[in-house]
């Protein structure tokens, strides 16, 4: 009987890009495992073929029959998770152990507005502004610059 | 979201689909079995004693049925101080189809020349002019596939697998990145390969004697026999033109039936009939004798539409020697996606996430995935590759053949449409795009600016529009498949005036709380600026042009 887990510090689930991913993995089985690995990935879910990256992995060796660890990763800065029409994009920390392909997965989101990035309902906003060569970018800029 | 294509197999579909596997896995053992056995015979074949021996008797014999030529030789051969008599030529000859081929042999093996014979040790009264080659063995590998696939796919059919949130995914994306790399390359070598063999007995065999044949010596010939060939098949009836003609060149007499460089037989009945119709009645028909080699003739010689057939392997030789270079150099691999976002980049803060900030990377001119030309180029090679192959078919065919063929020929007809629209289009105005930044952040603002080059009086009106655009590629039976579904548009210009459609800018900003440009090997999120000309009469100006968003720190 194998037990793996892992647990995020404060329970928290939602990351913006660029921020640190930290927590704890705890593991228990009947014999000494081989070796304990754990990846932050993402990974595609929906009508296309699945795709998947691994971002950052951690790998234990003779970890024993059981015990625990601490991790911390840092995000990229992309990509966010979304979910759209035909793809979604889930970000995941992911504990595999061998012998065997025991795993445990932990979904987390990474999003710089604090949820996933929903692609829907965005159809037909916004138009483009008339003006005249580099003036927009000027105009732009001087706003920002005067409410900074 | 959409549904997930791993969906599990029912116990009726894999029992089904394990019935198929199990013919494959059955036909594909059989084949092996046979091969096996013949490797084994021509390998014990190579054990037999070489054993000088005289030609007695050699000729080309006409025995009736779809192979009537039997090449029968008779010799004498000495071993262990006895003297044998033998008449096999090799394990299994019995006949061929051609002519030539059996005059070939005769040739060969003249009345009275000395030759090596190979004696079966065990029983001396047994011998061969020529023994079996053990090559026979490297056809093995063919049933070898089936084998492979049938095995393999009641393997995979039936064994235990965790349901799919339960499988590793970091293991199977980092071999997934070599795998799929090294599988589609073999995929695309045996394209390669398959092409590179079709090559020559198709294409450059035909194309090199049909140029030679230019200088052969032209011959009155007189027909011995003229009749359409019949061959039953899997795929139906196919016809050849079978004539052969007697011809004398330096005072000696030649047969001969070669008819075209090609050969081979087809669908199609009338055209041959046509042929040979022609060949029965004429008194002395002109053949063209090799002067190297006057054994060797030919009816029809010159360029003709069947040696279009030769330009049959081309496309398979170039999709395999392309798609194993691409599949090598892994441009869609982790190299892509890291240049889609920077994983380095720092975090973004709160405020960062609702500034207005032009992109970076300086500016960059936009051009379209592929130039008119290009599609024209495209569109020519698909239209020749399609109608010449069907021109093949519809030369000689009847009326049922034709009505068969129609679905076809709409398609080739569909592609010369396509080759007029994309020729038309070249004459169209061109867009050239400037963008302020190469790339554009989430949140960002950006200016773009267009210039047109032709006549640009002839666009009635002019529409410029940002989409962001989902693209899933996956795997529907053998085909692969892409969908796409927009997901934002924005309406950035649209205007009548010819003098702002010649030339003109427009200013946008990106929403933040969207996705930023995202290219892995199946699934892309996909920013482009759509340019769309309409003109009155004539295919529109339309051109895509991908731009790149990034995260929004």
């Amino acid at each position: 009987m194998r037990k793996l887990s892992i647990e995020l510090n404060d329970g928290k689930n939602v990351f913006a890009p660029g921020e640190r991913v930290e927590g704890r993995i705890e593991w228990s089985a009947d014999e000494d495992l081989k070796a304990l690995e754990l990846s932050l990935l993402w990974y595609t879910s929906g009508k296309g073929t699945r795709d998947a990256g691994v971002v950052h992995s951690k790998r234990i060796d003779r970890p024993g029959a059981f015990g625990s660890d601490t991790f911390s990763f840092t995000l990229p800065s992309g990509p966010y998770s979304f979910s759209g029409k035909l793809i979604s994009l889930i970000w995941a920390l992911e504990l595999t152990c061998t012998p065997g392909k025991d795993t445990v997965r932990k979904e987390i989101v990474v999003s710089p507005t604090g949820r996933e990035i929903l692609l829907t309902g965005l159809a037909g906003q916004g138009r483009g502004q008339e003006n005249q060569p580099g003036e927009f970018l000027k105009r732009i800029l001087g706003v920002q610059h005067a409410s900074a | 979201m959409g549904t997930n294509v791993s969906e599990p197999v029912s116990i009726r579909g894999r029992l089904g689909l394990s019935l198929f596997f199990l013919v494959f896995f059955a036909m594909g053992s059989l084949f092996e079995l046979l091969i096996v056995r013949e490797f084994a015979r021509a390998v014990g074949q190579r054990l037999w004693k070489p054993a000088p021996c005289t030609i007695t008797a050699s000729e080309v014999q006409e025995r009736g049925g779809e192979s009537p030529y039997a090449f029968a030789v008779s010799y004498r051969y000495d071993y262990s101080g006895r003297q044998y008599g033998g008449s096999t030529y090799k394990h299994g000859y019995s006949s061929s189809s051609k002519y030539s081929s059996a005059q070939g042999l005769v040739w060969q093996y003249p009345v009275g020349r000395s030759a090596v014979c190979y004696v079966n040790p065990e029983n001396p009264a047994q011998a061969v002019l020529k023994r079996d080659s053990p090559l026979i063995g490297l056809a093995a590998l063919f049933p070898l596939i089936f084998v492979a696939i049938g095995a393999g796919g009641i393997y995979f059919m039936w064994r235990k697998s965790p349901p799919e949130e339960a499988r590793p995914i970091a293991s199977v994306a980092r071999s997934k990145k070599g795998l799929g790399k090294r599988a589609t390359a073999a995929v695309c070598a045996l394209f390669a390969i398959v092409g590179g063999a079709m090559l020559y007995p198709l294409g450059i065999k035909p194309i090199a004697r049909t140029i030679d044949a230019q200088n052969w010596a032209s011959t009155p010939c007189n027909v011995l026999r003229a009749e359409v060939g019949s061959h039953s098949g899997d795929d139906g009836t196919t016809y050849s033109v079978d004539i052969l003609y007697e011809y004398t060149f330096n005072g000696r007499t030649y047969k001969c039936d070669r008819y075209d460089f090609i050969g081979g037989s087809s669908s199609g009945y009338d055209g041959k009939a046509r042929v040979v119709e022609q060949y029965q009645s004429a008194a002395q028909p002109i053949c063209y004798v090799n002067p190297k080699n006057p054994t060797e003739a030919v009816l029809k010689r010159g360029f003709h539409a069947k040696l279009l057939l030769a330009l049959f392997p081309l496309p398979f030789l170039l999709i395999g020697i392309v798609g194993m270079i691409s599949a090598l150099r892994g441009k869609k691999d982790g190299a892509s996606l890291a240049r889609t976002f920077d994983v380095s980049a720092p975090a973004p803060t709160r405020q960062d996430l609702s500034s207005l900030r032009p992109g970076d990377g300086g500016p960059a001119v936009l051009r379209p995935k592929f130039s008119a030309r290009a599609k024209l180029i495209g569109a020519i090679i698909a239209a020749l590759f399609w109608n010449g192959i069907i021109s093949i078919f519809i030369a000689d065919a009847s009326l049922f053949s034709l009505i068969f063929l129609l679905p076809f020929i709409a398609v080739g007809v569909g592609l010369i449409g396509l080759v007029i629209r994309q020729l038309l289009a070249l004459f169209n105005p061109r867009p050239t795009l400037h963008l302020s930044s190469h790339t554009i952040p989430l949140g960002g603002a950006a200016e773009l600016r267009w210039s047109f080059s032709g006549r640009t009086s002839r666009i009635r009106e002019l529409t410029v529009t940002l989409r962001g655009v989902e693209r899933a590629t996956y795997r529907k039976g053998t085909d692969t498949c892409t969908d796409e579904s927009p997901f934002y548009e924005m309406e950035l210009y649209r205007t009548i005036n010819s003098t702002e459609i010649a030339s003109g800018q427009v200013g946008f900003i990106l929403p933040h709380d969207t996705m930023h440009s995202f290219n892995a090997q199946n699934n892309k999120i996909v920013w482009r600026l759509d340019m769309l000309g309409e003109i009155e009469k004539w295919p529109d100006v339309k051109e895509s042009f991908e731009i790149e968003v990034a995260p929004a720190a």
